[in-house]
């Protein structure tokens, strides 16, 4: 009977019912869409996922603790400006602008887990002042100038070809996707980390008292959070070539929405990876697959919010029934 | 125990009444967005229908802004008319939220590539990092005709043709226009050193294509106007990007001043710091939303009353119609505006690509804007491409 309940529990849960959404997404949009299941759109619906992919892995460890971080976007696209005009304004090779994007945005995350567990500033207000140092910073140091990376066939462009495609068209940034998944799961599921951030959003007091430096960890996670910003920043770069100043503020509500579709609670105490990826591809697959149709931009804001909407409510109904039962 | 089985299956009934809903929901788009639009394929997946049908995609740059909808009306328009000459065109439009969304809308291009298009219409939100998806249409044999938007650098034999205006000459206009007012051009001759006149040009970013293409053509055209009166006394500051010194102490600064952001509050807080600087003799606002920060900065307009307004004497110039500047302009509170043709940019673009899928000549066509004020804006000629 045990078993049999633990079956239950995993087969009703929303990861189970994000999965079985996004199969019958996937479904309804390969027989109706235009070309929805052909290799060329497969791949640009894959490109699309990249970085937000990113973003999520890091917002799913931020949710889990209880906290958000509304600076993720602004942050990643800070450090992409600044490694853009580390390459394009000073000179340096593209490696080097990469590597300036992932410190530039790790010292974000640090910025962040100082004013949350050291300052005890709310996750929402000291990510939204961190957002706007992010944005201010990329407009004062890109000079409010967009910043270009090389394209893919320039002798700069190796670094498209790495994270991004090959010159025979082969979309290698989903073979790092696989490898940041695998990194992502394995600290969320079998390290201390993840424990503990579950273990500070579910009770944050109790798991001080317990032992644990909830100060270190919080940090800890919020910095992890930066790399992944980071690693958010390069495949944008590596993406779509030009880096706006004063982009990426939304970014990260786009990640959010993923997280909580995936069934990440946001009251945190629990999180997944697994859902997490599931909830960017029904994104993605939403916002691909209603263009095949026919249907405009603004009915896809709209589905977006939708979705958003009920897996919030089917999270909050889960809530109240663990809190009965 | 029954009571837990009846329970979880209740449990499970809702989860399925959530995934049906979600079904339905997606089902009920699904149903409206094929309405009309499977016409064209073919088994190969091309959407290339016949000699006489072609399926067209079409991407702009901003689904929410008048101006980009108009460019939409104009290639309908053509279709409508093409239809009448036996050519059937299926169009299908799609734009990103707005023209800083450059990651959304090459999303938007990367799918509208997918469905093999016969050709693809497109208002670039940034030229500049489009070279991939361009390189990608030639590969397909995809034809691209830009509209609206030039490009500056396409990769060789990946843009068919451009119908647009040139938007450094359109905000050049503004320029010759403003020293046809003798006020401005008394004020450029009498000015020092010590007492500069400034001619500001308020731009919601120096990011976007367009907004940097108006800002250096008004700004390097009063810079070449004024050095009549003020032989190298002229200078442009403000934005390092367009910036220009004088030769000696300037006497006449064209100030770019760019807003902190785009947001409203930022717009107007700039245009409330310009209007109140004594130095400013005139201000040139690059679109819409500049437009606005200043009329809402001047109290929607009254202050700059010709008659009794705080700033009276200032001259003001918009670029494109749309309502707040035509009114601005009828009330004259504006000196003018430059007008583009958004309606035959969409309408010359879609001709333009048939004319090429049915073996015709590709060439640019330059869709010329026109100077309007409160004189001349109820001219046919003028009023035919004002827009609300």
């Amino acid at each position: 009977m045990k078993k049999n309940n633990a079956f239950k529990r995993i087969f009703l849960s929303q990861r189970v019912i994000a999965l079985s959404t996004l199969f019958i997404l996937f479904v309804l949009f390969s027989i109706f869409g235009k070309n929805f299941l052909t290799t060329n759109s497969m791949i640009s619906l894959l490109e699309s996922t990249y970085y937000i992919i990113c973003l999520a892995f890091g917002m799913t460890f931020i949710i889990s603790t209880g906290g958000i971080d509304l600076s993720m976007g602004s942050v990643a696209m800070c450090g992409a400006l600044i490694g853009g005009v580390a390459y394009s304004v000073w000179g340096m090779p593209i490696g080097m602008s990469l590597v300036i994007t992932i410190v530039v945005c790790v010292c974000f995350g640090i910025l962040n887990g100082v004013l949350v567990s050291i300052f005890k500033i709310p996750p929402f207000v000291a990510t939204m002042g961190s957002s706007y140092i992010a944005q201010g910073l990329g407009y004062i140091v890109s000079k409010v100038q967009t910043m270009r990376y090389p394209v893919i066939t320039s002798p700069d462009g190796w670094f498209k070809r790495v994270f991004y495609k090959t010159l025979n068209g082969f979309p290698i940034g989903v073979v790092y996707m696989i490898l940041l998944f695998a990194i992502a799961y394995f600290i969320f599921r079998y390290t201390k980390i993840g424990k503990y951030a579950c273990a500070i959003g579910s009770n944050s007091e109790a798991t001080r008292l317990s032992g644990v430096k909830t100060r270190k960890w919080t940090m800890l996670v919020y910095t992890i959070a930066g790399v992944f910003a980071g690693m958010g920043g390069i495949f944008y770069s590596a993406t779509y070539t030009s880096v706006l100043p004063g982009s990426g503020s939304g970014m990260e509500m786009n990640a959010i929405a993923a997280v909580v579709i995936g069934g990440t609670s946001l009251s945190g105490g629990s999180g997944t990876m697994v859902g997490t990826i599931i909830g960017v591809f029904i994104m993605a697959v939403l916002r691909n697959g209603l263009q095949t149709i026919g249907i405009q931009q603004q009915w896809q804001v709209m589905f977006t919010g939708l979705a958003v909407l009920l897996a919030v409510m089917l999270d909050t109904y889960r809530g109240i029934k663990e809190k009965h039962s | 125990m029954l009571r837990n089985i009846h329970h979880t299956k209740k449990k499970m009934r809702k989860k399925i009444a959530l995934i049906l809903a979600i079904v339905m929901m997606v089902s009920s788009f699904v149903a409206c967005g094929n309405k009309g639009s499977k016409s064209g394929d073919k088994a190969d997946g091309s959407n290339e229908a016949s000699n006489d049908e072609y399926n067209i995609e079409m991407v702009g740059n901003s689904f929410s802004i008048e101006y980009c909808n108009i460019n939409v009306d104009g290639a309908r328009a053509a279709v409508e008319d093409m239809k009448k000459e036996g050519v059937t065109v299926n169009l299908e439009y799609n734009a990103s939220a707005d023209s800083s969304q450059v990651d959304e809308q090459i999303n938007i291009i990367s799918q509208a590539l997918a469905k093999q298009p016969a050709a693809l219409l497109l208002a670039a939100a940034d030229s500049g990092s489009l070279d991939e998806q361009m390189i990608a249409a030639k590969n397909a044999k995809i034809p691209v005709i830009a509209y609206d938007i030039t490009f500056d650098n396409p990769p060789e034999g990946s843009l068919t043709a451009t119908s647009a205006s040139d938007s450094k000459m359109a905000a050049a206009q503004a320029a010759e226009n403003l020293v046809l007012n003798d006020d401005i051009v008394s004020k450029i001759k009498e000015a020092t050193a010590k007492k500069p006149v400034v001619i500001s040009v308020i731009a919601p970013d120096a990011i976007m294509t367009v907004h940097r293409d108006r800002t250096i053509g008004f700004s390097e055209k009063m810079y070449e106007l004024c050095q009549e009166w003020q032989p190298g006394a002229v200078e442009i500051s403000g934005n390092d990007a367009f910036a220009k010194a004088a030769d000696k102490e300037p006497s006449v600064i064209i100030r770019t001043d760019i807003a902190a952001s785009k947001a409203d509050e930022d717009i107007r807080n700039l245009a409330s710091s310009v209007v109140t600087d004594a130095d400013v003799a005139a201000i040139f606002v690059v679109n819409e939303a500049a437009a606005t920060g200043v009329l809402s900065a001047t109290t929607d307009g009254a202050d700059l009353d010709r008659e009794k307004g705080k700033y009276k004497d200032m001259i003001v110039i918009g670029f494109d119609s749309g309502a707040t500047t035509n009114n601005a302009v009828r009330n004259r509170y504006f000196y003018g505006a430059v007008a583009q043709d958004p309606y035959t940019m969409g309408y010359e673009a879609m001709k333009m690509a048939v004319n090429v899928l049915q073996g015709g000549k590709a060439e640019d066509i330059v869709i010329p804007a026109v100077w309007f004020d409160a004189d001349n804006m109820d001219d046919s000629e003028i009023s035919r491409i004002l827009y609300e």
